[in-house]
């Protein structure tokens, strides 16, 4: 009976494996790469331009097909055209760049005005660890420090890397302007950008044990500690290197908020989102763009973060692929891991994808069973087949790996 | 008479318990001599790197647990079954079940002592130079690897007391397939999850000698 039960524990064990496996081996198999479809804001006319790439079959190839909001075709140098920002160089050695855009000129400073980058509001590992750069160095670019911080219950601890010892002074020092400004250790989160590669440092964005978030600076060696009157749960923050906002703040609904150098919070009026977009901002607009599994919806606010515009385009992915169909009538469900704080996910298929693969292998299994003049109706055989029922292909495969003869 | 029965383990395996433990030290002493250097050379650039850059100073000891599975297992498991030799145990005066999980657990505990040797060695001499914020996510993430070599073991084992050649192949398989699901390189301080689905995976494969052996010792071919 123990082995039986054993058995059965194996069995599942297996479905899992293979719950993992079979779905990435068939799709590194057959899934193909989904044509592109992109989505920009032109800030020549004030409205979104779309790139597709299509399938040639005159020349046999993958092209790119452009057009504008109302569906006229445009061409490569029109297309261009309307997206200076993204095509200088190449307009450049065309001789068509515009002069100016909404008024005013075009120069270098502007063009370099572009940011892009991605905004992502799950929440990955970091170490609890980091060092404080002094913001006003008398140099552009920040120097390493030799000590890193820590705001554990005693509060915040500098000690030194060499030998792990506590600079008690600077803590002191350090801990007092942190209490004077209403901070409550220990920290429940520390976000900023520890790296050197960047002209000047903006501090740390610290969540303290109640929630509230607090700016921390090094200026000369002394603390400078800014309360933030933040009225929403935090959960993540995205800093940026120095411009006119420090970071984008994610609550945990994903509504996303803006927290400008002067200190005041800006709610950015976007729809329900999934916490993932890629913002692209010069200095005339802002577009956050919302990637999802089957569609992109863009917004776009002007420099004050007031809605100009919004457009979605579904984009062709996997799932909605002849192949991902296939795949859902083939596996009840596959196994994924997840990045950041990692987890081990089924994902299920709709039954009403895989119900003829598993009555298929169930069919087949009671057959291979009668053939060899094995007695079904045993609960342990019983059970082989409702696992087969189940799991179907992982469900079949695993019960025959694992002789049910005893 | 599990007394004897584990000195019986014992002499299978001490030679290779050693080869075990000494490759787990060098790991550990290899990963600590890159810590030291790094911290004296220089220390903040070193703290940078791994705080920032999150490089992963303790990959040598990836491999560390699965080998001395490996080792332990083999030398535990195969001189028993290539020569039926495992049956003159099964027929000592205790019940089967007794006698394999002895041996089951002999080697579990051996393998357990051998990677907690090497971790300790890390944990004690890491606190030299690395605050327990590096050093717990970096524990966190190796036990990951210390759980798949747990399993491999217990795989072994279930492997070796299955009589039918097709059988052991497709376990074999199956085995491979999971263990390297526990030796991926998962990102630092981001297993607290996974470790508790591991850890039951690896519960599940504890038992699993309990299949082939009844099978073995019932001659069912």
């Amino acid at each position: 009976m123990t082995a039986k039960i054993v058995r059965v524990l194996l069995v599942f064990t297996t479905i899992l494996v293979l719950g993992f496996y079979l779905p990435d081996l068939y799709r590194n198999r057959f899934e193909k790469r989904a044509n592109k479809s992109l989505l920009y804001y032109s800030e020549v006319t004030r409205d979104f331009v779309f790139a597709e790439e299509r399938y040639d079959s005159l020349r046999q190839e993958v092209r790119m097909f452009y057009r504008d909001r109302a569906g006229n075709p445009l061409s490569e140098t029109e297309y261009m055209r309307r997206l200076p920002f993204n095509n200088s160089r190449k307009l450049k050695m065309l001789g068509q760049m515009p002069d100016s855009v909404m008024g005013q000129p075009l120069t270098q400073e502007v063009l370099r005005s572009v940011r892009r980058m991605m905004l992502i509001g799950d929440k990955g590992f970091e170490y609890p660890l980091a060092p404080l750069f002094e913001s006003q160095p008398g140099h552009p670019g920040v120097d390493l420090p030799e000590d890193l911080f820590r705001i554990g219950k005693r509060g915040i601890e500098f000690f030194h890397t060499t030998d792990l010892s506590i600079d008690t002074a600077k803590s002191r020092r350090f801990n007092e302007a942190l209490t004077a400004a209403g901070f409550r250790a220990p920290a429940r989160d520390i976000y900023g950008i520890p790296s050197t590669i960047k002209s000047r440092d903006d501090g740390y964005f610290i969540v303290d044990a109640a929630g509230r978030l607090f700016h921390l600076l090094m200026v000369h060696g002394q603390p400078r500690v800014r309360a933030i009157d933040n009225r929403f749960e935090i959960r993540q923050i995205k800093c940026h290197v120095p411009g006119d906002i420090y970071c984008h703040i994610f609550t945990p609904e994903n509504e996303l908020y803006v927290l400008r150098t002067d200190y005041s919070l800006c709610k950015l009026p976007i729809g329900p989102t999934n916490g993932r977009f890629m913002l692209t901002s010069n200095c005339y607009f802002r577009s956050y763009k919302n990637l999802g599994s089957d569609s992109s919806v863009m917004y776009v606010l002007d420099a004050d973060f007031g809605r100009v515009d919004s457009c979605a385009l579904p984009v062709a992915s996997y799932r909605t692929s002849p192949q991902a169909d296939v795949e859902a009538r083939l596996f009840p469900f596959r196994v994924m891991t997840t990045p950041g704080y990692t987890h081990l996910i089924p994902v299920p298929n709709p039954v009403a994808k895989f119900w003829v693969t598993n009555l298929c292998c169930v069919v087949l299994l009671a057959g291979l069973r009668l053939w060899r003049r094995v007695r079904i109706y045993t609960p342990f055989q019983l059970i082989d087949l409702a696992l087969t029922a189940v799991f179907g292909l992982y469900g079949l495969i695993a019960v025959l790996l694992f002789p049910n003869r005893f | 008479m599990i007394l004897h029965l584990i000195y019986k383990e014992w002499l299978k395996t001490r030679w290779f318990a050693l080869i075990a433990l000494v490759a787990g030290v060098a790991a550990v002493v290899g990963i600590l001599a890159g810590v030291a250097s790094g911290v004296r050379a220089d220390a903040p650039f070193f703290f940078y790197q791994v705080i920032v850059g999150k490089v992963r100073f303790f990959d040598l000891f990836r491999f560390v647990p699965l080998l001395a599975a490996v080792l332990i297992g083999c030398s535990q498991f195969l001189p028993e079954v290539t020569d039926k030799r495992i049956k003159l145990s099964l027929h000592l005066p205790m019940p089967p079940t007794v006698v394999i999980y002895s041996m089951v657990l002999y080697g579990f505990v051996l393998l357990t002592l051998l990677v907690g040797i090497c971790l300790a060695l890390f944990a004690g001499l890491g606190a030299v130079w690395l605050p327990g914020e590096i050093l717990v996510p970096a524990l966190k993430t190796m036990l990951v690897w210390v759980l798949g070599g747990m399993t491999a073991y217990f795989w072994i084992a279930m492997m070796a007391f299955e009589p039918v050649g097709r059988y052991r192949f497709g376990y074999f398989v199956v085995a491979g397939m999971l263990v390297s699901i526990f030796m991926r390189r998962y990102p630092i301080g981001g297993v607290d999850v996974l470790l508790e689905i591991f850890a039951g995976l690896t519960l599940v494969s504890s038992f699993s000698v309990l299949f082939t052996a009844y099978r073995f010792n019932k001659g069912i071919l």
